[in-house]
């Protein structure tokens, strides 16, 4: 009838990174709309997982780029305390492969999870 | 306002793109197409007028620097190099005359001042001594850019320190500007091109004039009809009445510098009056307010009825009122008046008054502060003319005395000031700075004639603005401009009558004026309609054979001075 511990266990973490991703989109998604504020409508981003960041159909010139990573890493430090770096997640991608909107979701996610699995 | 985007050019020593992309998405008028001179040219962008930014037209420029970009010698502060601070002021002086020599590429300059960067402590104690000072030395920066500006018109400086202390933390972001050269937080330069835009809307003469106040929950605490004005919560040891108290003192002034106030309230008229009359602590009192509308009425009708009264666009007004509900019909039915959201508690009223940025205003002229006095005497001429039989009579008795007086220093700014805001009897509206004017005063074959009025109620100052250019036989009308102040009472057939004189006595066989229309300014068209002129009704054009008398009106007494000296 009911789970054992260690089953309830994981389900509370699994719960607890369901919950960490949708606080993270929601944030990165805000981030978007800020950095929105200074493009020309043409040039703005859409709010989907899919929208490219990094890569041959990023949208955002070097200058957007930065006020993305400025915008999210700000509201990332107020909503979990954590003073992460995007500026080498983001940077990094330019050697080759491209970074979506919800591929930096995920790993940001990632990134906090494992600050609070090592904490 | 003109359509059309005004280009602005910013100039700048670190990187203002965010500042040009938060200027053009800005929906408020005028709308805005902000272009960023290259980085780091201050100096060939101020000098070069053949560069390559000069090669389009700009309305206007913003020239923000660091201080080390304006006073090279600045840097010696920073670094705690023994640094004369006469030295310093030089080069501060030399970029002062280098922006001022802007004014002949742009209508306008935009400076925000010189910030020292809050996360520098300037070594703490030494921060504010006068010499290695941080601080105290970017303050002597500012203030004697200030001096300068002040004998430069259309050069505008800009308190970036507020914008700063809005942003807050996030003033000064250090990954914006080691990866981008940007020298302020995004919050900071939206905080810039809203401030830039409010200067510009008010030089443009896109102001604000008139307050139309709510009375209970708005002007005071309760309501005056249930609670009796005895237990209205107005000052006191309170701090919901001492609220309420602040707010009133803050419209107060505003009125000390030409904003006009107006009541527009449900309530019964007498009770409404009693309670202003007779509250001990009511600031505000019956001659503040230019008018009002106490019934139980449509508010958006009381303040279309007061538009008219006032001779005010609703573009001129500005409603507060606490309560939702009428703030939303307003909005949705009078959508030119400017409704903004209102705090609940009355602690917040004063602050978000004087926030405000369509109460700006770049000048305080004579005329500015005694408009509330004005508005108040023509109320009391209008309760004299309801005694009167007829208009004419009524004008009459108004012993109406006016004095022209050409274009000259003395009367220039505020001449231009009613060049720049009058709307409703403006033939082709015209806008121009003051060196502009003076300029275009000074071609051949112009003059420009300026208005003061006044009657036995009350001096209206400079009201009228007239601008004549001959050419062969012609002298065409090219400013006809009189404030709503004075509309209705004779002085605009007297200006026409001076302008005729005046074509006639300079050869000039024939009279012309084309009305150029805009949005707001029928009432010209239908007093030239009206003026005897033959009018050619397709061209909206205008004109009068010189050989004819077009006579002074009987009411109006007009003398003409001659010119004290050419305005520069």
């Amino acid at each position: 009838m009911f789970p054992a511990m260690s089953d309830t266990r994981a389900l509370d973490r699994a719960g607890e990174a369901v919950d960490t991703r949708q606080r993270v989109e929601r944030l990165l998604y805000e981030a978007v709309d800020e950095v929105n504020l200074g493009l020309a409508a043409d040039e703005r981003l859409q709010k989907t997982p899919e929208v490219v960041l990094v890569g041959d159909a990023g949208r955002l010139d070097s200058l957007g780029l930065i006020n993305f990573i400025v915008a999210a890493e700000r509201r990332l430090q107020t909503e979990f305390q954590a003073d992460l770096s995007l500026t080498d997640v983001i940077t990094s991608q330019h050697q080759g492969r491209h970074l979506t909107l919800g591929g930096l979701c995920g790993t940001v996610t990632g990134m906090l999870e494992r600050r609070r699995g090592g904490s | 306002m003109d359509p059309r985007p005004l280009r602005g050019l910013l100039i700048s020593d670190f990187n203002v793109q965010n500042l040009a992309g938060y200027l053009d998405n800005d929906a408020g008028e005028p709308r805005v197409r902000a272009h960023v001179a290259p980085y780091g040219q201050v100096e060939p962008a101020l000098l070069d007028r053949g560069h390559q930014v000069w090669r389009e037209d700009h309305d206007f420029a913003v020239v923000w620097t660091t201080p080390s970009g304006a006073a090279p010698s600045f840097k010696g502060i920073l670094e705690h190099v023994e640094t004369p601070l006469a030295g310093v002021l030089e080069e501060v002086d030399l970029f002062a005359e280098r922006l001022a020599s802007l004014l002949d590429r742009v209508r306008f300059v935009f400076v925000p001042t010189w910030v020292a960067p809050s996360h520098d402590r300037g070594l703490g104690l030494l921060d504010l001594k006068t010499g290695p000072g941080l601080s105290n030395t970017v303050m002597r920066m500012n203030l004697r850019l200030i001096e300068a500006s002040d004998k430069t018109a259309n050069l505008h400086l800009l308190n970036t320190s507020r914008w700063l202390t809005r942003a807050g933390r996030d003033a000064f972001v250090p990954k914006l500007w080691y990866m981008a050269k940007v020298a302020f937080g995004n919050e900071v330069l939206r905080e810039a091109a809203r401030d830039i835009k409010a200067g510009l809307t008010t030089v443009l003469g896109g102001a604000r004039k008139l307050i139309v106040l709510d009375l209970d929950n708005t002007l005071w605490g309760g309501i005056v009809g249930d609670a009796g004005w005895e237990n209205l919560q107005l000052g006191g040891h309170d701090p919901i009445g001492e609220g309420f108290v602040d707010f009133q003192r803050a419209l107060k002034a505003l009125t000390r510098r030409g904003i006009l106030l107006a009541i527009a309230s449900k309530n019964e008229e007498g009770v409404a009056l009693e309670a202003i009359r007779r509250h001990p602590e009511m600031v505000l009192k019956e001659e503040d307010f230019a008018g009002w509308r106490i019934h139980w009425g449509d508010k958006a009708q009381s303040l279309e009825s007061l538009a008219e009264e006032l001779n005010l666009g609703l573009q001129s007004m500005i409603m507060i009122d606490d309560s939702p509900v009428e703030r939303a019909r307003i909005r949705e039915g009078l959508p030119e008046v400017l409704v903004p959201d209102w705090p609940a508690e009355s602690m917040h009223f004063k602050s978000a008054l004087l926030s405000i940025p369509e109460l700006d205003t770049v000048s305080v002229s004579a005329e500015d502060a005694a408009r509330s006095r004005m508005y108040a005497a023509e109320r009391l001429r209008r309760e004299a003319r309801s005694s009167l039989p007829s208009l004419e009579e009524w004008i009459e008795s108004l012993d109406l005395r006016v004095e022209a007086t050409p274009l000259q220093p003395s009367n220039l700014q505020r001449a231009t000031q009613l060049l720049n805001k009058t709307n409703q009897m403006n033939l082709s509206t015209r806008r121009l700075t003051e060196s502009e004017l003076v300029s275009w005063a000074a071609g051949e074959g112009r003059s420009v004639w300026t208005f003061a009025v006044r009657d036995k109620f009350a001096d209206y100052g400079l009201t009228g603005l007239l601008s004549l250019e001959i050419e062969n036989d012609t002298a065409r009308i090219v400013d006809y401009v009189l404030s709503c102040r004075v509309m209705g009472r004779k002085i605009e057939e007297t200006l026409l009558h001076a302008a005729i004189i005046e074509a006639s006595s300079r050869g000039a066989k024939e009279v012309t004026a084309l009305f150029l229309p805009t949005k707001k300014n029928m009432p010209c068209l239908a007093f030239l309609r009206a003026s005897g002129m033959d009018g050619d009704e397709a061209a909206l054009s205008f004109r009068w054979d010189t050989a004819r008398e077009f006579p002074l009106p009987k009411a109006v007494r007009l003398t003409r001075h001659p010119p004290e000296g050419r305005a520069r």
